[in-house]
């Protein structure tokens, strides 16, 4: 660990770096230089008048969004002795099973690469090339053959790898003693406990407005909800990163809520995003990659049947598609514990010039995939502006719920702080469905997994998802996951077997999201 | 340099994990410089606690160790991963005594939880005054940083002029991090137009 000031330099050094290069960086050194025409900007003090400004033309203000954004996308600097490998996941063992589960995946597409004869990439021959751009806004009108494409992986594959991890320097006996965990994961990370999660979660308090409880049709609009869009509108109009972000953690108004997200996220749509989105989609065109059947056939099985979002059908293969194709995706890799695979072109296997990461982004898709994106549909129409948000959403907070490490908000995390709540306030709950068979983290991997989409009403899932910008966690899965047992725990509690719990916790469309949480975190009686 | 020692409890029934191991370091005898330490590295591995003891070099006699480090907490829960294989850096500032003309070094280490089967520090370096390599090129614009304007309050925030001057540190420490990670290709995803790719290579 480096000491403060040390980690403090390092940390201004790096954002620095990222910066430098980048488009903002070339437009505040254009503003700059136009504003040398201005009147107010004199020689003498010429350094000072343009810092004044680009502070009143709001491009100050650009330049803290953008370092906020990397200030909260990058972890803390590691120590300068440590390795990069020690930055994408500190404990070696959750390394070498990431590393494990990686090569089953690689397995299992070669496999059945080899099958069905198919490469995994080749291009698109010209009259094909034509086809799909014609029908590139109706490709869910296209019925390809892919019975026998089969997902690479479903989450509950993934659970049975994590049930699995062990730690070989922890005391894993056979005994019961208290080392041994009750629930299925039983590598002993750090989670927090009910007091650290309420003072982390303070602005869910009982005695503070919610969106999602105080805006109800019973409470009359003065008391919150009116106050509350009217400091999100001038949140907006301060264009203020930092200020959306607290804002958020009460709820977004509907209205407001795609243009709050995309402060976030510090996504602005710039002509040169739209050209790169474009960029992208000609490279889907040129080449075909066996991973579009695998996005096409999870498409077909999940989104197109929901009745939420069979309608933005069309917008998700736009986005799978190009997102496959994002070489800027790979830069993820660096904080994150998943290595994306390699291949070589025509064949010349082990010489470096030819070798390739495949997909381009370096990320394959498993049974669920697209319900990442389906969501985000409903506040974003315009593919490039749709496409920017859900990569950053990727790139922030997905791609940890389907690797294996020990951060705070990856799923093993996740699913030990579940295990762990309702253990320690469920305590009868727990037995009794540990008794049955039923192991409840079985039943709330899937909807942590998937950050819920798919499992709650829309309405419900982005008041959540609002929740998960404003904290910059998933840990709030985890805790939403216990409230929906603490909710039906009268119910669970008359079960006799793992199917009768499942049918109980089958249908999740009817809750209310911000009540359960703030009833499990604040008004449970301990 | 001994390997970790446990320390065995006297008259234990069964083999009990004493939970302290104790790592000594001697310098050679008779150097021609004197040995200072300003810097103690280490990756940590499932050690709690950490306390260093220097023995000096002095009037002849028995020598005495004197504490350096006094009980460092590594791990914030024993029990649990976090900070159980982080690296850490022990500097000068936070050492308790003098550390001039140092003989040997004794590094005391505790972890209380029966839960771990082995624990210990390794790839321990130390570091004489003014080892660290001179910082490379620095662009203009670093040495160039003006005094902030009278900001609002500092208060509780770490001195400007001490944070600019190790900045000018840590850029060097960041250049050589980044020639150490891998060139991404930026854009292109294919070589020279050719994307062809049959199957995946493992390792």
């Amino acid at each position: 660990m480096l000491e403060q000031d040390g980690g403090l330099s390092l940390t201004i050094a790096r954002i620095v770096q990222r910066l430098k290069g980048s488009s903002l960086h070339s437009q505040l050194e254009r503003q700059a230089r136009i504003s040398l025409h201005n009147p107010e900007i004199k020689l003498e003090s010429l350094k000072e008048d343009i810092k004044d400004f680009l502070k009143t033309s709001g491009w100050e203000k650009k330049l803290q969004n953008a370092v906020y954004s990397e200030l909260n996308v990058f972890p803390s600097p590691c120590h300068p002795a440590a390795p990069p490998e020690h930055m994408k996941e500190p404990l070696a063992y959750m390394r070498k099973a990431q590393g494990s589960w990686e090569k089953r995946i690689l397995k299992s597409l070669n496999s059945m690469c080899t099958e069905l004869s198919i490469p995994l990439a080749q291009k698109r021959p010209a009259s094909e090339q034509k086809e799909l751009l014609n029908k590139w806004n109706e490709m869910g009108t296209d019925e390809p053959d892919l019975s026998l494409f089969r997902p690479v992986y479903a989450p509950k594959d993934f659970l049975e790898v994590l049930m699995n991890l062990r730690n070989p320097n922890y005391e894993n006996g056979e005994q019961p003693s208290f080392r041994n965990h009750l629930g299925l994961i039983q590598v002993p990370l750090n989670v927090k406990d009910i007091p650290e999660l309420k003072e982390d979660f303070s602005e869910l308090d009982l005695n503070i407005g919610q969106l999602g409880i105080d805006d109800s049709a019973q409470v009359p609009p003065e008391f919150f909800e009116n106050e509350h869009v009217r400091i999100g509108q001038k949140v907006l109009a301060e264009q203020d990163s930092a200020a959306a972000q607290q804002y958020v953690r009460q709820g977004c108004p509907t209205a407001l809520r795609a243009d709050l997200w995309a402060l976030i996220l510090n996504i602005s749509n710039q002509p040169e995003d739209i050209l790169y989105y474009e960029q992208l989609k000609s490279n889907v065109i040129q080449h075909d990659l066996l991973v579009d059947s695998l996005i096409y056939k999870d498409v077909k099985l999940t989104a197109s049947n929901d009745d939420y979002y069979f309608v933005f059908e069309d917008y998700l293969y736009q986005v799978l598609l190009c997102f496959s194709r994002d070489t800027s995706v790979l830069e993820h890799f660096a904080y994150s514990s998943a290595t994306p695979p390699k291949s070589y072109i025509q064949g010349k296997v082990g010489i470096e010039e030819f070798a390739v990461f495949y997909p381009p982004n370096g990320v394959i898709p498993f049974h669920g995939f697209s319900m990442y994106v389906a969501p985000l549909c409903f506040l974003y129409h315009e593919p490039s502006k749709l496409y920017q948000i859900f990569r950053e959403m990727y790139v922030r907070f997905f791609f940890r719920l389907h690797s294996i490490s020990s951060h705070p908000s990856g799923i093993v995390s996740l699913c030990l702080l579940f295990e762990t709540l309702l253990q320690t306030h469920l305590p009868q709950l727990f037995y009794h469905l540990r008794e049955i068979g039923a192991q409840p983290l079985r039943i709330s991997f899937k909807w942590m997994v998937r950050a819920f989409s798919g499992y709650l009403a829309t309405d419900q899932l982005l008041l959540l998802w609002d929740r998960i910008l404003g904290y910059n966690s998933l840990e709030i899965l985890a805790v939403l996951a216990a409230a929906v047992f603490a909710f039906r725990a009268v119910n669970l509690m008359e079960v006799t077997s793992l199917a009768a719990a499942e049918a109980v916790l089958a249908d999740l469309s009817t809750l209310k999201v911000m009540p359960l949480l703030q009833i499990f975190l604040f008004a449970t009686v301990t | 340099m001994a390997p970790p020692a446990g320390r065995a409890l006297p008259g234990g029934a069964e083999a009990a994990r004493p939970g302290v191991a104790v790592i000594d370091v001697r310098f050679p005898r008779g150097s021609a410089a004197d040995v200072s330490v300003h810097e103690i590295v280490f990756k940590n591995f499932y050690t709690a606690f950490l306390s260093v003891r220097a023995q000096r070099a002095g009037p002849p006699g028995p020598r005495k160790w004197v504490t350096c480090i006094r009980d460092l907490r590594l791990m914030p829960c024993p029990h649990t991963e976090l900070g159980a294989q982080e690296y850490f850096s022990l500097r000068r500032s936070q050492m308790l005594c003098d550390m001039e003309q140092v003989t040997a070094l004794r590094f005391i280490l505790r972890q209380p939880s029966p839960a771990w089967l082995h624990f210990g520090i390794e790839e321990l370096q130390l570091f004489p005054p003014g080892s660290k390599t001179s910082p490379q090129d620095v662009p203009s614009w670093l040495s160039q940083l003006s005094p902030p304007e009278q900001p609002p309050s500092l208060h509780g925030l770490p001195d400007p002029e001490k944070v600019a001057a190790e900045v000018q540190q840590m850029w060097a420490l960041t250049e050589v991090v980044r020639a150490r990670q891998a060139a991404a290709r930026i854009g292109r995803f294919d070589v020279d137009g050719c994307y062809d790719v049959n199957l995946l290579s493992y390792g």
